[in-house]
């Protein structure tokens, strides 16, 4: 059990799909390995179909809540920042964890880049918004987290993903109904890798960055990678499981914004701090019939979008 | 001067002294660093003090996004996170370089995070907090003045960039 935790150059894939279970092991890993200074640790991951938010992100204004859970495709928040992505078996998740000073994007992505290069015979370039992108198409977005003793930085990397529905999956009607501070994802046409060289699929390419990672941290030990299954570390990881799991830290981490709708011609707003409606300024009988004041946006939302709706049809 | 002047004058000198006092109340000493990059400063010769980022960290971290702040009254220890910036690149926490109640936080940060890359001494301060009087006088041995950071730059200039 304790071997886990081991420091050093090394590589752990996980047998995890869920989000949340991957979500929460990135983080026991990060805050109880020993980080040695310029050594890395490599996480590779993919998850079942899923959305995933920034730390700092509204779920209302990136996606469509209802849709996502008819189609079954969990919503999860992550603890680093940066937009949304969509994520299913053929995105693959690249987590390097290292120590606070040895924190370092663009030799991650360089790193990256140059691997799928050479071996694909492909042509990625790293922009300076830390993406990566082959052509005019996103194949890669990142972000990372920044603590006291270490750093990680993730990003993705489309293999063969259905992109039909990505697109589907990062849209939402509500954009315009909600004004706030949360960050902002900015939208990019993307690409799979697979559609430029049907060769590449998602073992490949994880035996070829396996391979490559050793060399490219002068790492003689070579078997240093692992495949881990989380189930063993339950315990361990629990506590992160749930709460990215909890409604309450999907919904209540969102930043403040306000919420407009229109009723009878008239303008409604309402303004939701840490998830829940702490004033209302409009129509008082929609407030008193409603009973919506200091409520949980996200409970009471279907509720909402009836008025709405209702005002219309009127 | 007659007695009536007299007392006018007196007035007068009084109101310009209070005025005086409005203007200069408000010193600040020298700022003081820590190997994280956060600043901490005294406010007046109170228990007082400003905290807030580097220049070299708010060019490191990107443009600001987000400032997650803490509550007033929140006691927190050194080392301890007191914010949680967002920026581009990252979601990075702000670490108290001492012991500390935070008193005061930056509201206009609520709406203007990127204060704190356009002005990471001034309006982009990010908390106050009341310090313990032996931390006050020790802040001079526990942490880097102006001259010791500059030379900390320059020693990790070749450490990872961000």
């Amino acid at each position: 059990m304790q071997s886990i935790l081991r420091g050093g150059n090394r590589v752990l894939i996980s047998r995890s799909t869920n989000v949340y279970t991957n979500l929460a092991l990135e983080r026991y890993l990060a805050e109880n390995i020993k980080h040695q200074p310029k050594t890395r640790l490599l996480l590779l991951w993919r998850n079942k179909p899923c959305v995933v938010i920034g730390r700092y992100q509204n779920p209302f204004i990136e996606c469509d809540i209802k849709d996502l859970g008819e189609k079954q495709i969990d919503l999860a928040r992550r603890y680093s920042g940066g937009g949304t992505c969509y994520h299913d078996l053929g995105n693959l998740n690249i987590t390097v964890l290292t120590t606070r000073e040895d924190y370092n994007r663009k030799k991650n992505l360089q790193w990256i880049t140059s691997t799928v290069n050479k071996a694909f015979n492909l042509t990625l370039y790293v922009t300076d918004r830390d993406d990566i992108f082959l052509d005019a198409y996103k194949v890669t977005g990142s972000a990372s987290r920044l603590e006291r003793l270490y750093a990680y930085h993730h990003f993705t990397l489309l293999i063969n993903a259905d992109l039909n529905e990505l697109r589907r999956s990062l849209k939402s009607n509500d954009r315009r109904h909600i004004t706030s501070k949360a960050t902002s994802s900015v939208p990019s046409s993307v690409l799979n890798l697979s559609d430029r060289n049907n060769s590449i699929t998602y073992e490949k390419t994880i035996e070829l960055l396996i391979k490559n990672f050793f060399e490219w941290n002068n790492e003689k030990n070579t078997s240093n990678y692992d495949y881990i299954d989380p189930l063993l570390y339950y315990e361990q990881i629990k506590n992160f499981e749930n709460e990215l799991k909890s409604e309450k830290f999907l919904h209540q981490a969102t930043p403040p914004f306000v919420y407009t709708i229109e009723y009878k011609k008239q303008k409604i707003e309402m303004f939701v701090t840490n998830g829940i409606i702490t004033s209302i300024k409009g129509d008082d009988i929609i407030i008193e019939k409603q009973n919506l004041l200091g409520k949980l946006f996200h409970v009471v939302y279907d509720n909402i979008k009836k008025i709405n709706t209702n005002s219309l049809s009127k | 001067m007659s007695a009536s002047s007299l007392l006018l004058f007196r007035h007068a000198i009084k109101f310009h002294s209070i005025r005086q006092f409005h203007i200069t109340s408000r010193v600040f000493q020298q700022r003081y660093y820590t190997k994280k990059h956060e600043w901490v400063q005294m406010i007046d010769n109170k228990n007082e003090v400003r905290i807030g980022i580097s220049d070299f960290a708010q060019n490191a971290l990107g443009d600001v996004v987000y400032c997650e702040l803490p509550s007033v009254g929140t006691k927190l220890n050194r080392d301890e996170t007191f914010a949680t910036l967002e920026s581009v690149k990252a979601v990075a926490d702000c670490f108290m370089p001492l012991d500390g109640k935070i008193s005061k936080v930056n509201e206009n940060l609520k709406t203007q995070a990127d204060l704190i890359n356009k002005s990471p001494y001034k309006d982009g301060w990010i908390v106050q907090a009341i310090i313990e009087e032996k931390n006050k006088n020790n802040m001079e041995n526990i942490l880097m003045n102006e001259e010791k950071y500059k030379e900390y730059l320059e020693k990790n200039k070749n450490a990872a960039d961000h």
